[in-house]
């Protein structure tokens, strides 16, 4: 047999068959199937998107939180939040590893503005929890206590209840609940021991320690016309370092003397408030090189921040671990490893920002000027790494000082494919800023439409299925 | 187009076209009621989406590829009944035993013993006479696919039904 012989024997066979009978209202039927596997797929979508989000929001309330993990407890990296998220109000995480800050129109998506909350932050608990941490506008302002148990913040914080004066609100993050203390606002410097506060009292013009326990405050000294640029608490919490304008001076808690101990001049300042290195006795400066007066964005972004170090007694220049510059806008020490490492943050400038010469004195991580941030470990000797990935739209950082200290970075990020849901939702957070508050309603009449859909084609697939006479039935 | 101009289009098309339709579908099924089916089947998927296809001009190799993934996924859904039917005896069995019917009944038999992939590689290389590429785009698969396959049908028809061997041999060495 050939292959023409095979093809005349198919040929031959086709012709057996008849035309296959066709329902006269094929067309109408073949429409309206069409349209409904449209609505159903488009319903598909609307229900898969809504359970992924619920998915991603854990059940968790403040009675059953889950213990943190142990090991490092920094996740390695940091997704957007989901439309939806929960709050640190409506359900506490328990103490951070991260908070992550940013300001107006970033990390949105998951409220709409009429709630009168307009920059959201992102609390990443120990256990893994993302809660949002909203306020009224962003300014980067919130700082964590120690052991990440609380958030010290404005009054411009969710459920502090705005007011203007010298208030500072501290959340916890195990309960939920705000406390206000009058005497001053908040200058993003916690004592080690986590039960004290720098604050700055504007009417007296004094920077001042608050007692969380008693909720008394003590001038510690007169900032008078100066501008505050930098405070840092000693680890040991007996001594603090304040610059004024351009001098560095030195408070000493223990019998409460404050002296001034160099002028640092326009390029250097103070550190961060992680200035202290781990002896007690020296602190770290950043001398600035490149652009400082009418620099554009690129010039901005390639000033190049270098560590060096002052002896807290005599103000003398001292050696100190050999650090590689901080290239960007501006930088800050957060703290010290155990191993030696340095923690730090680095700062991009936005598009088109330019400074005149009234604004040379820059610490280059201001909000209305950062585009970005990123947080990096400095190895003594040289090098350094990325410690953790930060979403789109982060502008500054924070992580509790304990978890620094053990070097706790590199812990567990969220799975994978919450990672993608919440980088997607993300992307499309502006269209879901508005559109959320009307799914949830369109996702619930839906949902017996859905069902009824599904329970008519079974029953017509049960209708139409082609029945064997050979099969017995069941 | 108005959904009017789509309809007239889409019923000038089934009427010139129905019966290759239902002769390709009856080599992939071996059995003339799901022929029916099958081409029922694929032209109410097909009508749902008419304008889109002719927009595209020719919409016969719309349809075709439509045809032939139905048949193997709707395969899939009832094999447990199609095997059963494998096992009745040929339909519509003429008295006349003249060789080439004689063929074209072993050819069917052999057809609905193999798997619905291999059935429609030979069918749309030795019926419809396609390329190997062309065959390869209809049913979404690597030209390399559709040669082991038509080797594997070719094999396999050599197994069922030994009085093809052959043209299977021709076609093995060739």
């Amino acid at each position: 047999m050939s292959e023409s012989e095979l093809r005349e024997a198919l040929h031959r066979l086709a012709s057996q068959a008849a035309p296959a009978r066709l329902p006269e209202d094929l067309w109408r039927r073949a429409r309206r199937r069409h349209r409904r596997r449209m609505v159903t797929a488009i319903v598909a979508v609307v229900l898969a998107g809504t359970v992924a989000v619920s998915l991603l929001q854990d059940v968790s309330t403040s009675r059953g939180l889950p213990p943190a993990a142990p090991g490092p407890a920094v996740p390695a990296t940091v997704y957007p939040p989901v439309p939806g998220e929960r709050t640190v109000l409506s359900a506490p995480p328990g103490p951070a590893a991260i908070l992550v800050m940013s300001d107006e129109g970033a990390f949105s998506g998951s409220d709409v503005s009429w709630h009168g909350y307009e920059a959201r932050n992102l609390v990443v608990g120990r256990n893994g929890r993302y809660r949002l941490l909203r306020e009224r506008y962003g300014g980067g302002m919130l700082t964590l206590s120690p052991d990440g148990r609380y958030v010290a913040g404005t009054t411009m914080m969710e459920g502090a209840g705005w007011s203007e004066g010298d208030v500072v609100a501290v959340l916890d993050l195990s309960t939920g609940e705000v406390r206000r203390y009058r005497g001053g606002t908040p200058v993003g410097t916690w004592a080690p021991d986590g039960r004290h506060l720098l604050l700055w009292h504007h009417d007296s013009r004094q920077l001042r320690l608050l007692d969380l326990d008693s909720g008394t405050v003590r001038d510690l000294m007169l900032i008078g016309d100066q501008r505050m640029r930098g405070v840092a608490f000693a680890p040991d919490g007996e001594r603090i370092a304040v610059q004024a304008d351009d001098t560095l001076h030195v408070i000493d808690l223990r019998d409460g003397s404050q002296r001034e101990l160099l002028d640092l001049g326009t390029r250097t300042r103070l550190a961060g408030v992680g200035a202290w290195l781990p002896d007690n006795r020296t602190v770290a400066v950043l001398d600035m090189a490149g652009c400082e007066t009418d620099c554009d964005t690129r010039a901005l972004n390639a000033r190049v921040h270098h560590v060096r170090y002052v002896d807290a007694d005599s103000g003398a220049r001292v050696d100190g671990p050999r650090l590689d510059g901080i290239v960007g806008v501006g930088a800050q020490l957060l703290g010290w490893q155990d191993d030696g490492d340095a923690v730090v943050t680095r700062h991009d400038a936005r598009d088109g920002v330019h400074n005149g010469p009234l604004r040379a004195t820059w610490d280059g991580t201001e909000w209305s000027i950062v585009r970005n941030v990123e947080l990096l470990a400095l190895h003594p000797g040289g090098g350094q790494t990325r410690l953790v990935d930060l979403p789109d739209g982060a502008l500054s950082v924070d992580v509790p000082r304990d978890l620094i200290r053990a070097g706790a970075f590199g812990g567990p990020s969220a799975s994978r494919v919450e990672g993608y849901v919440r980088v997607a939702l993300g992307a499309v957070s502006p269209v879901l800023v508005v559109l959320w508050p009307l799914l949830i309603p369109l996702v619930l009449a839906l949902i017996p439409i859905c069902l009824t859909a599904v329970t008519s084609a079974h029953r017509r697939f049960r209708r139409t299925r082609p029945v064997d006479p050979s099969v017995p039935c069941r | 187009m108005t959904v009017e101009d789509a309809e007239g289009s889409f019923e000038a098309y089934v009427q010139g076209r129905i019966t290759a339709l239902s002769r390709t579908a009856y080599l992939l099924t071996g059995d003339h009621h799901l022929a029916q089916d099958l081409v029922q089947q694929t032209l109410m998927r097909v009508a749902g989406r008419w304008r889109r296809v002719i927009a595209g001009g020719d919409p016969d190799a719309y349809v075709r590829r439509v045809l032939y993934t139905q048949h193997v996924s709707w395969w899939r859904r009832h094999r447990r009944i199609r095997e059963v039917r494998v096992a009745l005896p040929p339909e519509h069995e003429s008295p006349d035993r003249s060789d080439d019917l004689a063929v074209a009944l072993a050819v069917r038999s052999a057809l609905v013993k193999l798997a619905p992939r291999q059935r429609a590689v030979l069918v749309l290389r030795y019926f419809e006479d396609l390329t190997e590429a062309q065959a390869a785009e209809v049913l979404g698969c690597s030209i390399g696919t559709v040669k082991s396959q038509t080797r594997d049908a070719l094999a396999r028809l050599r197994t069922f039904a030994p009085d093809l061997r052959g043209l299977i041999d021709a076609e093995v060495n060739g």
